[in-house]
């Protein structure tokens, strides 16, 4: 059985233009994510970890290495691979919440017979029944996460990759938004790749968390294991503990300080 | 709202802006006032009062010598624009999206950008003769210029997210160009197509002016001949009422066919 996503020897390096020198953003990017795996990037901002998901995702090609899904390596983007990503600009904006959710199966040519009623499930499991109607300027930032995410679920991906997709949230609506991710992942159980650089949000969500190491040439310094009972709604001893060695580790990386093999 | 703004009278409250209409109208009356007292000065023949420039486009329009201009007008626009927009809108928008493509035909809009319709119309004509086709041609070659160059603008600064995600949620190529890319691009083509029509009053009024007997321009021009200013006041007066009519149809109708989109006017 092949790994849902495997990475081997990954490497991605941006050209660089005239007045921009060439920038090595990724490195030697080796790690797997298991099938039905919750699997978290974790690492200080500019690392990377958005191009890592992008070159999963197909939208750019590895300059080193190949990615692979399911065994075979990844060209163009498919909708096997779902992607919620960081900006709410990704709705369409012409486009109702509905007509935003259908539009995977539309696109695709899949009748209406089949897809209303997982489409009608979906706005209701979000909480966005009521709003269907409306145009995605009319929602607030965690509505149009929800349209996002719900688009994707739609579309009914084998991976789901999301791209920090509660950054640009209050921090009310994002631990909300967290519960409703873990709750959802647990009815679902598919594959997901999550990056964010928010510990705790790595912790409520993940069956491993990949850390990352600073740029450039950044790749996956360690994978651990989250041992926690789900649902995680507290903050026990567990949590705080694991909280505590991720945010050393993560700080060790921001500072650049080198200390391979140290362990977390 | 706790703040309420200090009571001054009804009379004060038709001053403060918050009654457009009324704003617009007193302008509107305070101008012709004007008018027509600067008018009184002059000469009929040198500044006609706005009295005869009515009077002029009350007879203009009995004759049938204004309505006709303005049918014509409005036919070659109509048409000229329309042409030019068909086919600027669909290879602008592979233009934006495709660099190689655009830096094919950039060069040649930035050169010809600096080239006005008109200095085109002796060649207009010797191409296609001293009827309709050279005057359609000049507002083609005019919309087509100024809609291009805002659809591929539009389309080349789009965000990259929804086409994006439409490809991950298993859109082709040509899909995303057709459900992502040009809705995306409706905006900055509706903004285009304006300003193109604005262009093509100017285009229109200059190719009458100076190879045609027919048409608001002619009429604007040729009253000169006959001395008779009035009626170049009227043509002139008329051709600002033609324009502001057609941008007011063609704002309620794109409104009104583009719904949902987020329009910038």
């Amino acid at each position: 059985m092949h790994p849902a996503i495997r990475m081997k020897g990954v490497g991605m390096r941006f050209a660089g233009g005239r007045r921009t020198p060439p920038y090595q953003a990724l490195e030697g990017v080796d790690f797997e994510v298991r099938e039905g795996e919750f699997f978290c990037l974790l690492g200080p901002s500019g690392c990377g970890k958005t191009s890592l998901l992008n070159l999963v995702a197909g939208f750019v090609q590895p300059t080193a290495g190949t990615v692979e899904i399911g065994g075979r390596v990844v060209g163009e983007p498919d909708k096997d691979r779902g992607v919620v990503f960081q900006s709410d600009r990704a709705l369409f904006d012409w486009l109702t919440v509905e007509e935003n959710v259908a539009f995977g199966p539309r696109i695709r040519g899949v009748p209406q017979a089949q897809w209303r009623a997982p489409v009608d499930e979906l706005l209701r499991v979000v909480g966005l029944w009521d709003h269907r109607a409306k145009l995605p300027r009319e929602l607030s930032g965690g509505m149009k996460q929800r349209v996002q995410i719900a688009r994707v679920l739609a579309n009914d991906p084998d991976i789901l990759l999301m791209d920090e997709p509660f950054a640009a949230l209050d921090a009310h609506t994002r631990g909300r938004m967290q519960k409703e991710v873990a709750r959802i992942w647990e009815k679902w159980r598919r594959t997901v790749l999550f990056v964010t650089h928010d510990i705790a949000e790595a912790i409520w969500l993940a069956d491993r968390i990949g850390i990352m190491t600073k740029g450039p040439g950044s790749h996956i310094r360690a994978i651990l294991e989250v041992d926690l009972p789900r649902p995680r709604a507290r903050m026990d001893a567990a949590f705080v503990d694991l909280f505590n060695r991720l945010t050393d580790a993560i700080e060790l990386e921001a500072r650049g300080v080198e200390h391979e093999g140290a362990g977390v | 709202m706790s703040e309420r703004p200090p009571n001054r009278g009804a009379l004060w409250a038709l001053f403060d802006g918050s009654n457009p209409v009324f704003m617009t109208m007193l302008t509107l009356v305070v101008t012709l006032i004007a008018w027509t007292v600067g008018a009184s000065f002059s000469s009929p023949w040198f500044f006609p009062s706005p009295m005869a420039v009515v009077q002029a486009m009350v007879t203009l329009t009995e004759s049938g010598d204004l309505p006709k201009a303005i049918g014509i007008s409005y036919f070659r626009i109509l048409v000229g624009w329309s042409v030019g927009c068909i086919i600027a809108i669909p290879i602008a928008l592979v233009a934006g999206r495709i660099a190689a493509i655009r830096l094919v035909v950039e060069p040649f809009f930035n050169f010809f950008r600096f080239v006005p319709p008109i200095a085109l119309l002796g060649i207009a004509i010797l191409w296609f003769g001293i009827g309709e086709e050279s005057k359609i041609a000049i507002i083609i070659y005019t919309s087509l210029f100024t809609v291009f160059i805002n659809t591929m603008a539009g389309a080349a600064s789009i965000d990259e997210s929804p086409a994006r995600a439409a490809r991950s949620l298993g859109a082709t190529r040509r899909q995303v160009l057709l459900h992502v890319v040009l809705p995306a691009t409706v905006p900055a083509i509706l903004i285009g197509m304006r300003v193109g029509m604005g262009f093509s009053f100017m285009s229109v009024v200059a190719a009458e002016m100076i190879a045609a007997n027919e048409g608001v321009g002619f009429l604007i021009y040729n009253a000169r001949l006959f001395l008779k200013t009035a009626n170049a006041f009227a043509g002139i007066i008329t051709l600002g009422a033609m324009g502001l009519l057609a941008d007011l149809v063609f704002r309620s109708v794109v409104r009104r066919v583009f719904r949902k989109h987020a329009l910038p006017f």
